[in-house]
């Protein structure tokens, strides 16, 4: 594509006023010049209406000058010495029908010319408005591309919705059974073993009463044999420690409860920093017991949303948090008001993120951990959470050293 | 465009003749070669390749002197009909002065005539002219064929345009010159309100037509 295909040379006009010079072209007049004298049989000369001499030499006066006409007009002159006539005559005839082709074929050439330049130039047009067309195409399918991949992109994010909402719908559904099905149970269990204490009082206060009787001695030998003392005393710590088992297990359940909300499915204004407190409590069951959790929360604005949501993201963001820190370490959580934002950040001692996987850490299935320890799907979760209500999640990160993920949540949160 | 070559005291128009394939556009200006008697009268030059079809264009020049002596040539034009010659007709087209459209009466023709005027309309703008004020007749020809349009039908349609109807025979000389005839009156007017043709050069429309048509006009003096 080298070639400058933008330069047209300026063509004459085919239908111009022909001079004798252009007429002549082609012919060797000096040859024309030698047939025509030697036809005559005397000297001639050729001379143009502006006394050019085209064949010829001088002619001694008086003269014969026959014109010759081209379009109506004389485009020169034949000259010989007087006498010479009607062969003079016919010998002009002669030239003007030569000049008469020649005009004929330079005319022909011109406009073959002219035609040529103007197709020529009518395929360039086309060209160039195909190659326009071709690249607004070309934009077209670009265009397209993009918009399949953000419908992709949404149809993913939506897929990714739904199966979060199925998985903390089922996640609530069983923990509502769960909890329905164990508070029944807990709760009879619980207040039998409170009878059972006040049962196992009420024998050793009959004990005590025996030992006034008259068998009180024999009583008291068979008492010390069986080595009841011991067991009484093994029974109460028995029967306290099922009590603050059966409570444990309460209040378990009563957190799983307020985590996955299954009491509230819908939002509401809700106090960031009870969910942050929630998440807490439920991390350290799962963390080891030389990873302290300290908080630094600031006074907070309710904010309108799904408070289980909330404890979710923050939950997720602390077990991967904890996991970073393995055995022991620290993992600080704060919370502070912004001008028009709720701002958490979540910062652990572990072994940080690797600047090359930190892009990634977001995406869905992107685990670290062993297959079969993570699904890879919290930090997704998290974004999906905080993205949901206008706000969006960040790490920061130094490796080797802990990483820091914060989330903001508008003050203002989009439902 | 009109030339006027001042040196040589000439004005050189252009006069074309228009139309689809085989309606008569050369038959025409045979008719004319042959009609008129104009004071100069050039060769005519054709050129048409072996079954008779334009190749390029065909050239009648005519002439006449003003009473000021100023000479008009004209240079009488016929361009190729068919469809695929479309840069030879603007090649011819440029700079004209006047344009006959011949028309082929034929009720199979049609359609031909339709996209020829529109192409004469469309190449006119193309190289720079304004059909709106270009000299045009419009030549209904072979008149004599069967299966033709009614001149009532023609006239019905071409009556609301500002151009002049003339039906035609060119093969047997009927109708060219009535069509030369509106032509010229139409191309005088431009060129009088152009060159001062009556106040400069003494010369009145009549005596403009008789100088190019000579006494073929005569023979057709009740048309005059």
């Amino acid at each position: 594509m080298s070639t400058d295909y933008s330069e047209v040379l300026p063509l004459p006009d085919f239908d111009r006023e022909l001079g004798l010079d252009e007429l002549l072209s082609g012919i060797d007049s000096k040859k024309l010049g030698d047939n025509l004298i030697g036809l005559l049989g005397s000297p001639a000369r050729l001379v143009s209406v502006d006394d050019d001499v085209v064949f010829g030499g001088e002619i001694a006066a008086p003269l014969q000058r026959e014109v010759i006409t081209l379009e109506l007009e004389p485009v020169a002159y034949l000259e010989m010495p007087e006498g010479v006539g009607e062969r003079g005559k016919l010998a002009a005839s002669l030239v003007e029908t030569l000049l008469q082709r020649s005009a004929r074929y330079l005319m022909a050439s011109d406009i073959h010319l002219q035609i040529v330049q103007s197709d020529y130039e009518a395929l360039r047009q086309k060209h160039a408005a195909l190659m326009a067309s071709e690249r607004r195409y070309k934009e077209l399918a670009g265009e397209l591309e993009q918009r399949v991949d953000a419908q992709v992109a949404t149809i993913k994010k939506a897929q990714h919705a739904l199966y979060q909402a199925e998985k903390n719908a089922s996640v609530g559904q069983l923990a509502a059974g769960v909890a329905h099905e164990i508070n029944n149970p807990i709760g009879f269990v619980g207040s039998n073993l409170s009878t059972s204490r006040r049962y196992l009082d009420s024998l050793v206060a009959f004990y005590q009463k025996a030992l006034q009787t008259k068998g009180g001695d024999e009583i008291a030998s068979l008492w010390t044999g069986g080595e009841m003392d011991l067991l009484v005393e093994d029974f109460h710590d028995l029967l306290n420690e099922s009590v603050d088992g059966v409570k444990r297990i309460a209040t378990i359940i009563k957190d799983l409860k307020g985590f996955s909300c299954v009491d509230q499915a819908e939002d509401e204004l809700a106090d960031i920093n009870n969910c942050i407190k929630n998440a807490c409590t439920m991390i350290k069951k799962e963390i080891a017991l030389d990873v302290s959790v300290t908080l630094e929360l600031a006074d907070l604005p309710s904010l309108q949303c799904h408070p289980g949501n909330i404890s979710q993201m923050v939950f997720n963001i602390l077990r991967n948090a904890g996991q970073a820190c393995g055995k022991s370490g620290t993992i600080q959580v704060s919370s502070l008001l912004a001008a028009d934002s709720v701002r958490v950040t979540i910062t652990d001692s572990g072994s940080g993120v690797d600047e090359a996987i930190s892009e990634r850490i977001f995406e869905p299935f992107f685990t670290t951990r062993e297959i079969g320890e993570g699904k890879g799907l919290g930090l997704t979760v998290s974004r999906d959470i905080a993205q949901s209500y206008g706000g969006d999640i960040v790490v920061e990160s130094v490796p080797g050293s802990g990483a820091t993920i914060a989330f903001w949540l508008p003050l203002q949160v989009q439902s | 465009m009109a030339e006027f070559d001042e040196k040589r005291n000439k004005l050189t128009l252009k006069l074309v003749f228009y139309g689809p394939a085989l309606s008569g556009k050369t038959t025409n200006l045979m008719a004319l070669h042959d009609l008129l008697q104009p004071e100069m009268k050039g060769e005519m030059m054709v050129l048409e390749t072996e079954n008779d079809r334009t190749l390029f264009f065909d050239l009648l020049p005519l002439g006449m002197k003003t009473p000021s002596g100023m000479m008009i040539k004209l240079k009488l034009f016929t361009v190729p009909g068919q469809v695929a010659h479309d840069s030879t007709r603007k090649a011819v087209l440029s700079r004209a002065d006047g344009v006959v459209f011949v028309a082929d009466s034929q009720r199979t023709q049609a359609i031909n005539n339709t996209e020829s005027f529109d192409n004469l309309a469309g190449n006119t703008m193309r190289v720079g002219l304004d059909f709106e004020h270009m000299p045009l007749v419009v030549q209904f020809n072979k008149r004599d064929l069967p299966e033709i349009q009614a001149e009532d039908e023609v006239l019905a349609r071409w009556d609301k345009t500002p151009w002049p109807v003339v039906f035609s025979n060119a093969l047997k000389r009927e109708g060219v010159m009535e069509t030369f005839h509106e032509l010229l009156c139409q191309v005088y007017s431009g060129m009088d309100r152009q060159y001062d043709l009556k106040e400069k050069h003494g010369l009145e429309c009549d005596e403009f037509i008789y100088g190019i048509t000579g006494k073929g006009m005569q023979q057709n003096s009740e048309l005059g």
